[in-house]
């Protein structure tokens, strides 16, 4: 892609792709239009500091905002059965890296990667986890400086990582910078995940079926969810539902700024609001094939790191 | 092989003194003026650059942490980055010395030298062991070295520096002429050296030395078929267990997507015009007429001397062995396809397409063209002597010609058909050549040889062969001539910005904006060549492939 030398897009681009400590303006090898613009661009960015000004090429340092000095976490993971695993990490560049590694939503257990392939035990989930995390499945995240932050939609909630909600025929899924937060695969049902204000820890995750107890302690797991907190719903084949649960269902909606009924009329949808906020901030997808949405800032795809599982 | 007994090094110094003398006066020919000022004049502002900083960064890199060689400065935050081009390991020892001493582009410029003067040097070796004559070598040592379709590749060390693969046919032939192990052995580590050094001009080459390697065990007078199954397989091994180590990078990124696609093996494909096409630097008169330039990858005219002097050959077998009345199997099978791809690309230019076209067209004359030549070169090299030489050589540049025509074999507007490349695209190493002309420089160097071939069997006498050897490499030297190349300042646009990013502290990446230095993605190479002296993490890059997600 192409963007103005220097524009906020251009060094929020940077700093989510490719986070760099300096950059170099070449003077000479830019159109004097781009030259004026990319430089009253570093003026205004506070993320940009002039450090040397040399004849024809000027030297900027790039300063992260101090409220995203948090860490990121990428993550990577795969479904795994029961039992422990056998991970070999290696770094694939020249830079201090750790590692976190755990299983669904328990604790981490931090690792330093090493320059060769090195292999790590790591123990199987404990019952209290494989229940809190909807499934054993092991994640693992890079520790590295935070780069960006976005608001979840008009509700100027900051998002730090990707927050993916996906409704498909027999599958809803919630996500986290490309890791499952929880998957449910039923031809019918609500998936539910509730964030921290930061929209990234996630402090709580469950399934639901269609029957009024399983809408009610729907309906409770929302209302009991802290003013702010980032709730997804994924839902399908809600389409059928009698009055009692439409009631509950209307009330979710006016909880996390939804004004429309939860789920539309429709197969597949998905929704990413705040609780608390005011009606219409929410963001919705609805299809009848499939609805995914996203938000936050797009997950790296790219490891810093690399990890086999030894067959 | 010639039967005549070749004096060997140190007895025949002044044999060894010719050819060094000749390769180093072709070196100079061609350089003209880059030595002058080796250390500030390159010949190119792209390609030459890149591969200034792929031989310092190997050097730094060797030097500093070997075991993150791969892990090169360039497009951060994506790994194993050396492994987007050709990675020129095997060459870095020779720059290594002016690399570490500072001085990047001195360093590049004396591996173009030793490059191009190995190479001279190890064609001269072959030819001289295939025609029995020195001069001969050295005569057919000029015409590869001085060929259009390697000096059009100035800015592509790469492929400049294939001098393990003369080495390599060298050797293949001794051990079929001995049946000795150890030369197996021997041309299996210069197939892997040659594959550290350039894995593309490997790739190119390497089924035609298969194939001329075959071809000379058919004759049957080196070892038995036991001997060869065991020597070709421990050589196999061996050459698979030293390259192994560059493969798995470069299948890594091949996995990753990159890899060329049969669209741009189309586009920088040749048709038979380019065969005609001289280099746009040739300076000889009639060379210049001759020209028809469309580009880099296009230009393998072998030039009159060479053509001639094949031609001569070919005419004086054909008239020897009383063609019109008793034509052997193979001539008659490779004439016999040449003659249906004749027609079939007459037919299609004067009538478009008919019925005839058609049924041309359905039987692939391209495809039994390729498959008559391979006969031809099986049949034809039985023949243990020069005539059998000399029509193996033609085959091979034969079917590299066809090879280079890529998938569809196109002539004078009109698809012939189905080209070999398709074929050879299945097989994951050519799936990493974009400029499938490159199979041009095979013609070449085999037309050389060929040409050398062919003057040995008619002028018998010592005395004879190093006249007309003596006057064809003059005369070849002198229609090729390239000289003065054009030569640009490698630091023009230097900057102190980049001792100065030495100097900053941290260690963290770089960006240097504009990310794609204008005015086209090439100028990008002088971040590059800054890099040599701070050699921090940089977003920007330059290479063979790209990765999908480079900012620009």
């Amino acid at each position: 892609m192409t963007l103005p030398p220097l524009s906020a897009r251009f060094v929020d681009y940077l700093e989510i792709h490719a986070p760099v400590e300096y950059i170099v303006l070449h003077h000479d090898l830019l159109p004097s239009d781009s030259l004026e613009a990319a430089r009253a661009a570093a003026t205004n960015d506070p993320r940009l500091r002039l450090l040397r000004d040399l004849d024809g090429a000027s030297i900027f340092r790039v300063v992260p905002h101090p409220e995203n000095r948090r860490l990121v976490q990428r993550t990577y993971s795969w479904p795994q059965a029961r039992g422990g695993v056998q991970l070999e990490l290696r770094r694939t560049r020249n830079q201090a890296a750790e590692v976190e590694v755990g299983w669904g939503l328990s604790p981490a257990r931090r690792i330093a990667l090493p320059r060769r392939w090195t292999a790590f035990d790591i123990p199987p989930p404990a019952d209290a986890d494989r229940a809190a995390a909807g499934s054993a499945q092991l994640w693992i995240r890079t520790a590295a400086p935070d780069v960006h932050t976005a608001p979840l939609g008009t509700t100027e909630v900051p998002l730090s990582a990707e927050i993916l909600v996906d409704a498909q025929w027999r599958r809803m899924a919630i996500a986290i910078d490309d890791a499952w937060v929880s998957e449910h695969t039923a031809r019918v049902g609500l998936l539910v995940a509730i964030f921290g204000r930061d929209g990234r820890n996630v402090t709580a995750a469950r399934r639901f079926g269609t029957t009024l107890a399983d809408i009610a302690a729907f309906e409770g797991m929302v209302r009991e969810a802290a003013e702010g907190a980032v709730v997804a719903i994924a839902a399908t084949g809600l389409t059928r539902v009698d009055s009692g649960i439409s009631r509950r269902l209307a009330e979710v909606a006016e909880l996390i700024g939804v004004d429309t009924t939860v789920p539309l009329a429709l197969d597949r949808h998905t929704i990413l609001g705040v609780r608390g906020a005011v009606p219409g901030t929410a963001m919705q997808r609805a299809s009848d094939e499939r609805a995914a949405l996203r938000a936050g800032p797009p997950a790296r795809r790219l490891p810093e790191f690399q990890v086999r599982v030894p067959r | 092989m010639n039967q005549q007994a070749l004096p060997t090094f140190p007895r025949d110094v002044r044999s060894w003194l010719v050819i060094a003398v000749a390769a180093l006066a072709t070196t100079l020919a061609t350089t003209y003026p880059i030595w002058l000022a080796p250390a500030d004049l390159i010949n190119d502002t792209g390609d030459v650059r890149l591969n200034t900083w792929t031989l310092s960064w190997v050097t730094h890199s060797l030097t500093q942490s070997p075991g993150e060689i791969w892990e090169a400065n360039i497009y951060f935050p994506h790994s194993e980055t050396l492994a987007l081009s050709e990675n020129l390991i095997a060459l870095a020892p020779i720059a290594a010395p002016f690399v570490a001493a500072g001085e990047p582009v001195l360093g590049y410029n004396v591996a173009l030298f030793f490059s191009i003067a190995a190479f001279f040097i190890t064609t001269c070796l072959f030819v001289r062991h295939l025609a029995g004559s020195t001069i001969l070598g050295v005569f057919a040592a000029t015409a590869a070295t001085f060929a259009p379709s390697r000096l059009d590749h100035l800015p592509q060390l790469q492929l400049l520096a294939s001098y393990w693969i003369p080495l390599c046919l060298f050797l293949v032939a001794k051990y079929a002429d001995t049946g000795r192990g150890r030369y197996a052995i021997a041309a299996a580590v210069a197939l892997a050296v040659q594959f550290w050094t350039g894995i593309q001009i490997t790739i190119i080459f390497a089924p035609f030395i298969a194939v001329f390697g075959l071809a000379l065990l058919l004759r049957g007078r080196g070892p038995s078929a036991g001997r060869v199954a065991m020597h070709t397989l421990v050589a196999g091994l061996l050459c698979v267990a030293l390259i192994l180590p560059a493969v798995r990078p470069y299948l890594r990124a091949s996995e990753a997507g990159m890899e060329r696609t049969l669209e741009e093996a189309r586009t920088f494909s040749t048709q038979p015009v380019n065969f005609l096409s001289p280099s746009e630097h040739q300076r000889a008169p009639h060379m210049r007429a001759l020209r028809n330039y469309r580009g880099t990858e296009a230009n393998h005219a072998a030039g009159f001397v060479v053509w001639t002097v094949v031609a001569f050959g070919v005419i004086a077998r054909l008239r020897r062995r009383g063609f019109a009345r008793r034509p052997s199997t193979g001539s008659a099978l490779m004439l016999g396809a040449l003659g249906l791809y004749v027609v079939s690309a007459l037919s299609a230019m004067l009538f478009g397409p008919n019925p005839v076209t058609g049924t041309l067209f359905h039987l692939q004359p391209a495809s039994l063209l390729f498959v008559s030549f391979i006969a031809w070169c099986l049949l034809g090299a039985r023949r243990d002597n020069d005539d059998g030489m000399f029509r193996l050589c033609l085959a091979l540049a034969g079917v590299a010609f066809l090879v280079s025509h890529g998938p569809d074999v196109r002539a004078w507007g009109s698809e012939l058909g189905t080209g070999p490349f398709q074929y050879l695209f299945e097989l994951k190493p050519f799936r990493s050549i974009r400029a499938v002309g490159r199979f041009g420089m095979v013609t070449s160097f085999f037309l050389a040889c060929a040409a050398a071939l062919a003057v040995a069997s008619s002028a018998q006498a010592p005395s004879r062969r190093r006249l007309v050897g003596v006057t064809l490499a003059l005369a070849v030297a002198g229609e090729l001539w390239v000289a003065p190349i054009t030569a640009y300042d490698a630091y023009a646009d230097d900057h102190p910005v980049y001792d100065e990013l030495a100097l900053l502290p941290g260690t963290g990446p770089i960006a240097h904006v504009p990310i794609m230095a204008p005015p086209f993605p090439a100028a990008s190479t002088q971040y590059l060549l800054g890099a040599t002296r701070h050699w921090r993490p940089m977003v920007n890059g330059y290479s063979g492939f790209i990765p999908p997600t480079y900012v620009t």
